[in-house]
């Protein structure tokens, strides 16, 4: 897009002169970039209009209860309330740590299923051998076990490989882009059938 | 993961197996890092025990990337809560992992009810390093106690973990143990869930 109206531009400038040509292939190129937040406009509305499966807010909180990293995934101002549900999630964690209700091969298992439900909102929990916990919150109202399952696997594949970075200092927050990349195009494909 | 023997070469390329494997390092290159590692902290410090709490870092941070790596790769992993869950654990996955085999053998203390051994016959990564007479009792496997001490923290077991020689009879070199003392709140732990 921003190319055609330089060359329109300049195909017009050819009896002018060299440097007249020159300048107007310069010109439009303001032109061309005051077109993009249009394109950016146009774009998000559509993407919006996707919200069947969709996750609103990740995070990892250390085994002292503290933030590691936090990510809401919607542009509307409620990102508090989400921060505020993670951080009543927790309490529950916790009671399910302390008092662990089966016994047997259940017993002590990653993945915590559905933590509790709020309004429109479905929060579920994993806990990694070092007490770190995933917390994710979905506005999906039927979604499938496994596909949570295998959203925490590669969360956690992708914690880990954060983690292992010497650079890392652990008990502070995750600051790594490569992590926050990883975990937005795992958000996006969450839901849709894809590779493990 | 650190060879332990030979890697082995494949004289024609397409006799090598299409998964990817298991990775390994070789041990050369890991004996030369790890030598240089001490000589770094050699020229930085004023005595042995500062050089030992050096070392014991080092492996500290290597133990807790250690344990969330494989809480991650291990089938069916189930989080450990008791003591000879986690002794276990450190004992055959954690040493299989980075050493290539089991430990020699794991101990319960006689003296102290707290006190745990694991020992082996010569520590990898003492292999190629020999200690000067005027160092004293000081060992190298420092490290390996680091890597132990950062697992056994990050499960939730925190424990004071040093590495000692102990003299054999019949054999040149004296074996190497590495001692875990736990802290007094694990075995009150330990004693609730009975």
């Amino acid at each position: 897009m921003q190319q055609s109206p330089a060359r329109s531009e300049a195909r017009y400038s050819v009896g002018i002169g060299v440097a007249d040509s020159l300048l107007a292939l310069f010109r439009p190129r303001t032109k061309g970039k005051a077109w993009i937040p249009e394109l950016r406009l146009r774009g998000r509305p559509a993407a919006a209009a996707f919200a069947t499966k969709m996750i609103v807010c990740v995070a990892v909180v250390g085994h002292q209860n503290n933030p590691l990293y936090l990510q809401s995934f919607t542009e509307a101002d409620d990102a508090l309330k989400l921060h505020h549900i993670i951080h009543c999630s927790l309490d529950v964690i916790d009671e399910r740590i302390n008092n662990p209700k089966k016994s047997g091969p259940t017993l002590n298992e990653a993945f915590l299923g559905l933590l509790y439900p709020t309004e429109n909102y479905k929060v579920y929990g994993y806990l990694t051998n070092t007490k770190v916990k995933f917390i994710m919150v979905t506005t999906d109202l039927d979604v499938k076990d496994a596909d949570v399952r295998t959203f925490f696997r590669r969360f956690h594949a992708a914690y880990v490989d954060a983690v292992s970075n010497p650079f890392h200092v652990p008990g502070k927050k995750i600051t790594s882009k490569a992590f926050a990349q990883r975990v937005s195009s795992i958000v996006k494909s969450f839901g849709s059938a894809a590779t493990t | 993961m650190i060879g332990a023997g030979k890697i082995k070469q494949y004289a024609n390329v397409l006799d090598k197996p299409l998964s990817r494997g298991r990775q390994e390092v070789s041990l050369s290159a890991f004996a030369f890092l790890f030598s240089e590692l001490v000589q770094y902290n050699q020229t930085r410090v004023d005595n042995i025990a500062e050089l030992e709490r050096r070392l014991e870092d080092a492996g500290y941070a290597v133990g807790a990337r250690v344990l969330e790596l494989l809480c991650h790769r291990e089938k069916g992993n189930r989080r450990e809560t008791r003591l000879l869950g986690i002794l276990s654990f450190v004992h055959s996955t954690v040493w299989k992992v980075l050493f290539g085999k089991v430990a020699d053998s794991l101990e319960k203390g006689t003296e102290h009810e707290d006190e745990y051994m694991i020992s082996e016959k010569e520590l990898l990564v003492n292999r190629f390093i020999s200690i000067p007479k005027d160092m004293g009792t000081f060992n190298c496997g420092a490290f390996v106690a680091g890597i132990v001490k950062g697992v056994l923290d990050g499960a939730g077991f925190p424990a004071v973990v040093t590495a000692h020689f102990v003299p054999v009879e019949g054999q040149h070199r004296p074996r190497t143990t590495i001692l875990i003392k736990f802290a007094e709140e694990v075995l009150q732990r330990e004693a609730r869930l009975g």
